[in-house]
């Protein structure tokens, strides 16, 4: 599984030991350069020590020199070399180290000097500088200059040699110093990149604690990023949102399942305890005389609110087919409230129609007439007995269809609109004495919905309750 | 033994009444909270049966005022809410026993009759006294071994009288006890029960069990 924590890790501690490893070998080069220059210089500086003692009498090169002013030219430890070659290539002096052996004598007459690498008599490695010159007089006092080297007079070839052993041994323990610092480095690196990298995603370990910690019976609970983290704090509001969501659907679906268990419980509470005194005193007339009617009764509620549990889910799962036809609306809503009109006059409701002849509208008839026929049903249900029911449709400016019944509802309050269209909720809780499941609006509501109609409830100063069907304005 | 039952479903409250009377209690019906508080409050009942999601005053209501008001009655809820919540707040509010929708009749009868027994303090079924040995839960009674056949309401008498045994009953405290507020009750009902009674439960050249109180009532003695 791939892994921030290892990813960032590697990537910062590959970057920093490059780097490191880096910065090492290119400090150990210049170090060994500056240092091999250092010996170089050093070795001219030698070279032109004994330059300086070389002279010139008539053509004649001679050399003043004296081993115990310049011991290491003889037999003292570590041993170094010179040869001193006049221009015609005869041999002048040779250091008493060399005995009988030579140096490598340049091939031509140069001023400038050159360095080569060379293995000395004795065996060993060693650095040589080889130095072209004019001898000064004999008894000119005057120093040489060496920014004006004396052109004049016969020529002089130096070779001086040392050993480098030394001077491998110093690159050799710098190479080491900068190998232990470089490591010692990386290792510091690693725990700092591991502590860096480690505190840097606390926050995030955190967080996925407080995720792993949480379960379907926990969604309460909500993330908490503290200090806030930049980069967190989105994915943490996030993540509470949605969680706030999941807990309200999780909490309807509780809500649903208990409401649907309570809506059959109760019809079946009652066909069973009709059914078990009915089998006890199956000869009582008072007993099995209204226990058909009773089980119809029952058996029509329970079909009733089965009905409307699937209609709800269909339409929710939008499984519901829509099949639209030219639908007259004045004649739909006759035929809406031919069912209500006997229970309306028996209760002296009177109802009144604004509606346009000939407006019509191209719609799912079925779905818009279980929308009215609930609303109607509703109205004729909970308005006072003597009070009006109003029912109007018009078009807008844009042509959209606004249909409205309204009743007075004297029973209901400004915060009941808001509950109207939750599934099961009746104003009284007692449900038993209802024919009404409460699930008439939230199918209403669904079915509204799939006709891309909104459903809206509102309510006036006066108690007046107008439910208002608004046909949704095609997008661009 | 008198019941009270607080149901708003009509067709559940009339069966459950229709049952209840047939298995020998008497009882009263009540359509809503207030109306429950109303014949709570009027009559003495043995037990009360609750529904919770009532109109006008809810069942967890009723039962607090009931509690409030210090009616002894036992009450048994019998609801459709069946979370466990539901139930800790019903008995720790007063109820007695508590029963889910839907249920099974001859229980809701069997907790009843076990409602009946804490209210007299009893435990055990069978209520003996001298020769007589009364099944509350089979309903029947023995007079040395021989069973001996009595009406719903000779039971209850009967019953009615073992219980409050030692205690004077008066002639309305019976009929409160043995008939609901709907019975059309002769004047010398309770008279006319206690001779038939008394006859069915006599042993020869034995003194009457049930003896008469003039202008106070009946009772059987306690042992």
């Amino acid at each position: 599984m791939l892994s921030i924590r290892r990813a960032l890790t590697g990537t910062l501690l590959a970057g920093s030991l490059f780097a490191v490893v880096l910065a090492g070998i290119a400090s150990s080069l210049a170090v060994e350069k500056l240092v091999r220059r250092e010996f170089d210089r050093s070795l001219l500086a030698k070279a032109e020590l004994l330059a300086t003692l070389t002279e010139q009498d008539h053509g004649r090169v001679t050399i003043e020199f004296a081993d115990e002013y310049l011991p290491e030219f003889s037999t003292a430890d570590p041993r170094e070399y010179f040869e001193l070659w006049a221009g015609d290539g005869r041999v002048v002096e040779r250091s008493r180290s060399l005995a009988r052996k030579s140096l490598i004598r340049p091939p031509r007459f140069e001023l400038a000097p050159r360095f080569s690498d060379l293995v000395l008599p004795d065996g060993r490695a060693g650095r040589q500088v080889q130095l072209g010159f004019v001898p000064q007089t004999e008894g000119d006092d005057v120093d040489p200059d060496p920014s004006t080297p004396n052109t004049s007079g016969p020529r002089a070839l130096l070779a001086v040699a040392r050993g480098t052993q030394d001077l491998d041994r110093l690159v050799l323990a710098l190479y080491g110093i900068q190998l232990a610092t470089a490591l010692a480095i990386a290792l510091g690196i690693g725990l700092i990149v591991r502590r860096g990298v480690t505190r840097g995603l606390a926050p995030l370990a955190d967080l996925a604690r407080q995720v792993e910690s949480l379960g379907s019976d926990r969604l309460a609970s909500r993330f908490a990023v503290d200090p806030p983290i930049e980069e967190l704090v989105p994915i943490v509001a996030r993540l509470n949102d949605l969680f706030a969501r999941l807990e309200q659907a999780f909490a309807r679906e509780r809500q649903f399942s208990a409401n649907v268990a309570h809506e059959l419980r109760t019809p079946i509470a009652e066909l069973k305890s009709l059914a078990e005194v009915g089998s006890r005193w199956p000869n009582d007339p008072s007993v099995a005389g209204p226990f058909f009617a009773d089980a119809l009764a029952i058996a029509d509620r329970m079909e009733r609110t089965t009905d409307q549990l699937l209609a709800l889910a269909r339409a929710e799962a939008g499984l519901e087919i829509v099949v639209r036809e030219r639908v007259g609306l004045a004649e739909l809503v006759e035929a809406c409230w031919a069912p209500f009109a006997a229970t309306a006059a028996e209760r002296g409701l009177a109802f009144d129609r604004e509606i346009a002849a000939g407006s019509a509208l191209t719609t799912d008839r079925t779905k818009l007439e279980r929308i009215l026929s609930n609303l109607l049903a509703n109205a004729v249900e909970h308005s006072p007995a003597g009070s009006r029911i109003a029912c109007s449709a018009d078009r807008d400016s844009k042509g959209a269809l606004h249909l409205e019944v309204s009743n007075l509802a004297p029973q209901l309050e400004p915060d009941d609109l808001a509950l109207l269209f939750v599934r099961f909720w009746r104003k009284d809780p007692a449900r038993t004495g209802s024919e009404h499941s409460g699930l008439g609006l939230a199918v209403a509501r669904s079915l509204a919905d799939l006709l891309a109609f909104d459903l809206t409830a509102h309510l006036s100063a006066e108690g007046r309750l107008a439910v208002r069907l608004d046909e949704v304005a095609a997008g661009p | 033994m008198r019941l009270l039952i607080i149901e708003d479903s009509e067709r559940l409250r009339r069966s459950l009444a229709l049952g209840l009377k047939r298995s020998g209690f008497a009882v009263d019906a009540a359509a809503d909270g207030e109306e429950g508080l109303a014949f709570a409050e009027i009559n003495a009942y043995e037990a009360i049966v609750l529904d919770l999601m009532l109109p006008k005053i809810d069942g967890l209501e009723v039962l607090r005022r009931l509690r409030q008001q210090g009616n002894p009655a036992h009450v048994l809820i019998l609801s459709a809410l069946d979370r466990v919540a539901d139930r800790i707040r019903g008995l720790d509010l007063g109820a007695d026993d508590y029963l889910d929708k839907p249920f099974a009749f001859e229980e809701l009868v069997a907790r009843l009759r076990a409602l009946v027994r804490r209210h007299y303090g009893e435990k055990d079924p069978i209520i003996r006294c001298r020769h007589l040995e009364l099944d509350t839960a089979a309903k029947s009674l023995r007079s040395r071994g021989r069973a001996v056949a009595l009406t719903p309401l000779e039971y209850s008498l009967l019953e009615l009288l073992l219980r409050r045994r030692g205690r004077v009953l008066s002639q309305t405290e019976i009929q409160e006890r043995l008939y609901d507020a709907s019975a059309e009750i002769a004047s010398n009902v309770v008279e006319v029960l206690v001779s038939t009674l008394r006859r069915k439960i006599q042993l020869p050249g034995s003194p009457s069990l049930i003896v008469t109180r003039r202008g106070q009532g009946y009772l059987i003695e306690a042992d």
